[in-house]
């Protein structure tokens, strides 16, 4: 049988969420095709991919065409076709800002980064013709689209739009057999989360609002997104993970 | 005595080759669990007992929603084999329910028949796993079957939309107070329509189904081995709870 390929577009260092996605997809039989976002970053990158029989990783900027360029017609000269795509990258400059105080200017670079990217990347794949019918895309979001979550600010609107974009794809790309989902996990200690203002905090909230008093683990966040990429029954849909935290409102006993 | 290597799975719902439970259940044996099964009385009897040999079910138990006898009877005897419950399935709905009120209007429905729904629907789900939580072990895991009915108006049908809806708001409310009491998770998956004997008490099949394909943006239906491939990989996944995830090809999503 035919390798698939899965295109992976977020990793930054071994503890990202798209790292782990990478290693249940490798460990499924998938060839990982990464990009890394700088030099500076490349190191961390590597440190994943070289566990996962990466020989090439492509440099890539959202907004950078060259560099999409090179990674797809790398693709093209070796006949590689994408089965899975995983969207991994989020990027606000003033996530520390209320969001009464964000710019335009960075809500508009937040947007494309976070948001837009996935649509620009996917058509760029499309009409390179390098994705096979019958693949997957997924993107990562969080439970801060639909609830306002202290510290998240910006990014809430911002990742409302990403899963409307998701139902969006997904209703445009059915008909060429192309399944487009989320996950949205609880909150995990990454180097994306680092920038959000008191996530310690907020790791332990979510802990106490679980049932299981427990937060989201990597594998299992990994196996689900295995999971929905490959189920050609499922697209469209956001699927939370994270051990019941946002279904719940917790009333503290009275002292 | 209780083999610690050996999982055991309670599947409450399997009318014949055709239900959900029925797929349910052959994933789950592929995954290595023990099987029991109920039937809802004699009359579906041998269907189920056609269905048990096949599978290799342990033991089957007699269960009618609506009988307090039945509850009791079945719950006991569950105790009596002595074995801890590691996945309770329960995909039973009013629809098929004997006598059921179907294809009429809400304002026609007398009370006996409207708590005759909700208990058949939605309460059987807080009956069996308050009688079985002696039995259910600790990181044991729920999953019961919904439907996008469940948020939407179906002229005819809207008993069986407010049975949905409270089984849905049941599965929040179990997951809280028997993750809190044993680390138990409950969850609820809400598939697109597929050929079941329950589909065939709501209509024309082939004519649902078709609808059903003409919304999907891929163009198709469910396929009853996609849900429960992801019923089981959602049963097993211990950062899920609290949580009902559409399987349905896209249809939920479009406007």
């Amino acid at each position: 049988m035919r390798r698939k390929n899965a295109l992976i577009i977020g990793i930054a260092n071994r503890d990202s969420i798209s790292a782990t996605i990478a290693r249940e997809l490798y460990d499924c039989g998938y060839t990982i095709i990464p990009t890394y976002l700088n030099e500076k970053a490349l190191p961390h990158v590597r440190e994943v991919t070289d566990q996962l029989g990466v020989e090439e990783l492509f440099p890539f900027k959202v907004g950078n065409t060259e560099q999409l360029d090179t990674l797809i017609s790398s693709l093209q000269k070796k006949g590689q076709r994408i089965d899975a795509f995983v969207h991994g990258i989020a990027f606000a400059s003033e996530i520390r800002k209320d969001l009464h105080e964000v710019s335009w200017q960075s809500f508009k670079e937040s947007t494309r980064v976070s948001a837009f990217s996935m649509v620009e990347i996917t058509g760029r794949l499309i009409g390179a013709d390098v994705l096979n019918p019958g693949s997957s895309i997924l993107t990562l979001s969080y439970i801060g689209s639909h609830l306002s979550v202290e510290g998240y600010n910006m990014m809430g609107p911002v990742k409302s739009i990403l899963e409307a974009l998701v139902r969006g794809l997904a209703s445009e790309l059915g008909s060429k057999e192309i399944r487009v989902n989320a996950i949205s996990p609880g909150p995990v200690l990454t180097r994306a989360a680092s920038g959000i203002q008191g996530f310690s905090n907020l790791l332990q909230v979510t802990r106490e609002a679980s049932p299981l008093s427990r937060t989201a683990e990597l594998e299992d966040i990994g196996k689900l997104s295995v999971e929905i990429l490959a189920n050609p029954s499922i697209t469209g849909g956001v699927y939370l993970i994270d051990c019941g935290s946002s279904a719940r409102i917790r009333v503290a006993e009275q002292k | 005595m209780r083999n610690n290597t050996t999982k055991n799975g309670l599947i409450i719902g399997i009318r014949n080759e055709e239900s959900i439970c029925f797929e349910i259940a052959v994933e789950l044996k592929r995954a290595g669990y023990v099987l029991y099964a109920t039937y809802q009385d004699e009359s579906t009897l041998e269907d189920v007992a056609r269905v048990a040999e096949k599978l290799n079910i342990q033991r089957l138990f007699p269960y009618d929603a609506r009988k307090d006898e039945d509850l009791d009877h079945f719950t006991a005897a569950i105790k009596e084999e002595g074995v801890g419950i590691d996945a309770l399935i329960h995909g039973i709905s009013y629809s098929t329910a004997k006598g059921a009120r179907l294809d009429c209007d809400l304002v026609d429905l007398s009370w006996e028949d409207f708590t005759d729904a909700i208990r058949v629907g939605a309460f059987s789900l807080v009956e069996i796993s308050g009688h079985l939580l002696d039995v259910l072990n600790e990181e044991a895991s729920i999953l019961s079957i919904s439907s996008r009915w469940s948020g939407v108006a179906v002229p005819g049908f809207n008993i069986v939309c407010a049975a949905k809806a409270g089984l849905e708001s049941m599965i929040r409310g179990l997951a809280e107070s028997l993750g809190e009491a044993k680390q138990i998770r409950v969850n609820g998956i809400s598939p697109g329509f597929v050929p079941t004997y329950s589909l065939t008490k709501i209509g024309n099949s082939l004519e649902i189904l078709d609808q059903e394909k003409n919304r999907s943006p891929l163009g198709r239906n469910v396929r009853k081995e996609d849900i429960a491939s992801f019923a089981v990989s959602i049963l097993e996944n211990r950062s899920i709870t609290s949580m009902i995830f559409p399987v349905d090809t896209g249809v939920g999503i479009m406007g």
